[in-house]
């Protein structure tokens, strides 16, 4: 845990310093503007640095250290099979179309969660079609046609 | 406009079919949500909410309250039968509805619960409309100064009030605030952290983040898990107590619904903490404690009477101050300014029909899932069997095409990702995310007001502290900050104080 909260403290640092850098760039302080639209940033930053800070002495002079349970490779492949699979839909929508996309997005992150594979394509192509003609056809939501554009 | 006038208007736009339909589906879909355990109603009404998109204001808010209360009951079931919360707020039931299901009195327990539920929302809903208005009128002379100290004094409150660091949900918080001055200002119209990109113009888009933070992160959380075998009892027979078994509960239920609505009022402080302290306090007060823990239906009625009567408290700061006290009235709020309806005190003056629905959907939830949880207590008992194989990838695909609906946008499917990752990876690092979800919604209030308050003060910030209610909520923020170390250096003291008597009465001892 200690190791997590110095990473974390760390980026929030980076992050409140890449803050006041920028936020400097805007006008700070036209009183007849109401404090300019960096200055409220610029202390945001400072806030930030300045509790991480404390965050990292906290951590420091902590001396019991509690494990993070969950972040091995057993707990961590099939989170990451599913952000994967998020990160495909996202791409591969326009290209084939919400049908198409729902159906290999629900087998395969099914698949990877233990189901027979039988079953995981009955429940996707059943799911997608109903997704489909939830959104696209009763709700009116424009999704992209994709390949499947002329046959539906 | 009267308040019976208020009541008309509303009772004419809640009791249409495709009304009555949405709330209908909005219970179901939240006592499923609830029973099944894993899946929060934070993260329902996140699923639920990019579908009511395409609603009229009236559908998609009886889709999400009904989702809300009836979710709240629906965890209790789950705690009964299976030993597991279906929710946070239902941990309390475990401990005496748990070994009443062993007892073979399951379906007792979840009829006392539902009918708790039931009381609990439904007193928490009178006292939701009977007080709002007052509150609202009230709110009506804050100004700048009175808005920018409610601001601080919620993210403060929420940050106090989580479970572990106080320094992580405070820069959890205070990052929160500073991914809502992404976009347009709204003071000087400039672009602040755009880094050139069109679509970030209009800001961090909130909705992705918010399925992102509590589906997405909750899905990755369920799939990291080993699935585990539920032991569950089997035999639900009778549901509804008799006569004397509801008298016997009566003013457990009483005491727990004002306990649960006033906690509720509270921002951050929730179902869950209103179960816990309604538990303890009716315990406490009970004539045969040692009961308690063993089966006793009263430990069943008390927390459910609690957690769902948060549920209309949780509404009172929201709808009345315009700040959310939680991670679903967060959701509720963005829902609200999606439709056009901003809460606040002026929303009772220029929207009384949007407010008075509210009300009647909040009142009509509670009918709903009371009967379907009583009258459905079997079947919804076997969905809680249901593997979480089958429902989480559908869950996620939901939570894809519900992001991508919002504008259409596939950029909207990356905020998803990445604030799924983050939540997850701050789930695991103990850091909150609900602080930065409500910096967010908060956000562009708190820095409006600050910078109001500075232009109307000639940068003069600390005549805040001149006006009687902004000087409340600010000492109030300050005591809140600094209370966890004032509390360990006078628990030190006395440490200290204690050792060096000892200490003192070991020397004695030795010289006698």
């Amino acid at each position: 845990m200690k190791k997590f909260t110095l990473i974390f403290s760390g980026i929030m640092i980076a992050i409140g310093v890449g803050a006041i850098i920028e936020a400097s760039r805007y006008k700070k302080y036209p009183l007849s503007q109401g404090f300019g639209a960096g200055f409220f940033p610029i202390i945001l930053g400072g806030v930030i640095i300045g509790l991480s800070v404390i965050l990292i002495i906290q951590t420091l002079v902590k001396k019991d250290d509690e494990k993070i349970s969950g972040l091995n490779w057993e707990s961590l492949w099939r989170p990451l099979v599913f952000v994967i699979c998020m990160a495909g839909f996202a791409l591969l929508l326009k290209p084939l179309g919400l049908l198409l996309n729902s159906f290999w997005f629900v087998a395969v992150t099914m698949i990877t969660m233990g189901a027979k594979w039988w079953k995981s394509l009955i429940i996707a192509a059943v799911t997608a079609a109903v997704i489909y003609v939830g959104f696209d056809v009763l709700l009116g939501v424009p999704f992209p046609e994709g390949i499947l554009g002329g046959v539906l | 406009m009267n308040v019976f006038d208020m009541y008309t208007l509303g009772l004419g736009n809640v009791f249409r079919w495709e009304v009555l339909l949405m709330l209908l589906l909005g219970v179901l879909f939240g006592l499923i949500i609830g029973v099944l355990p894993g899946l929060s109603v934070t993260m329902g009404i996140a699923v639920l909410t990019p579908i009511t998109f395409s609603m009229d204001f009236y559908s998609a808010m009886a889709m999400l309250l009904g989702c809300y209360a009836a979710g709240s009951f629906g965890g209790s079931i789950t705690a009964i039968v299976a030993n597991i919360p279906g929710t946070n707020g239902a941990i309390m039931t475990t401990v005496d509805g748990y070994p009443m299901g062993k007892n073979g009195l399951a379906g007792k327990a979840i009829g006392i619960a539902a009918i708790a539920s039931f009381v609990g929302g439904f007193i928490s809903c009178i006292v939701l409309s009977l007080t709002s208005g007052t509150i609202a009128k009230f709110a009506m002379d804050f100004s700048a100064q009175e808005y920018f100290a409610v601001g601080v004094f919620g993210l403060s409150i929420i940050a106090f009030l989580s479970q572990g660091s106080m320094i992580k949900a405070l820069i959890s918080g205070v990052f929160g605030v500073l991914l809502a001055t992404v976009g347009g200002d709204a003071i000087t119209g400039s672009y602040r952290f755009t880094f050139g990109s069109m679509q970030l113009m209009d800001g961090v888009p909130l909705f992705p983040v918010l399925i992102g933070c509590f589906g997405v992160a909750e899905i990755l959380r369920t799939v990291s898990k080993k699935p585990g075998e539920i032991q569950m009892v089997t035999h639900v027979d009778k549901v509804l107590p008799t006569r004397k078994e509801f008298t016997h509960v009566l003013p457990t239920i009483a005491s727990g619904s004002v306990i649960g609505t006033i906690i509720g009022a509270i921002p951050a402080a929730g179902g869950t903490i209103a179960a816990v302290i309604s538990y303890g306090v009716n315990k406490r007060f009970s004539r045969n404690p040692e009961k308690w823990g063993h089966g006793e239906p009263r430990g069943v009625a008390a927390p459910e009477a609690a957690n769902n009567g948060a549920c209309g408290g949780a509404l009172i700061p929201l709808l009345t101050l315009g700040v959310p006290g939680d991670a679903v009235t967060a959701i509720l709020m963005s829902s609200l300014l999606f439709h056009g309806v901003t809460p606040g005190p002026m929303l009772f003056t220029t929207k009384p029909a949007a407010v008075s629905s509210i009300f009647i959907l909040m009142f009509l939830s509670n009918f709903l899932f009371v009967a379907i949880g009583i009258a459905a207590a079997k079947p919804i008992c076997k969905a809680i069997r249901t593997p979480v194989k089958y429902l989480i990838p559908i869950i996620a695909l939901l939570c894809c095409v519900g992001t991508f609906c919002i504008k259409n946008s596939t950029f909207h499917l990356v905020f998803l990702i990445a604030a799924g990752v983050v939540g997850f990876l701050f789930s695991k690092g103990g850091i909150p995310v609900t602080p930065m979800i409500l910096g967010m919604v908060l956000g562009n209030l708190i820095e409006t007001n600050f910078r109001k308050t500075l232009l109307i003060t000639k940068g003069r910030f600390f005549t805040i502290f001149t006006r009687p209610i902004s000087s409340i909520f600010m000492i109030l923020t300050i005591l809140l900050l600094f209370m966890p170390g004032i509390i360990s250096l006078i628990r030190k003291a006395r440490g200290k104080k204690a050792s060096a008597t000892t200490q003192e009465n070991d020397f004695d001892n030795e010289v006698q």
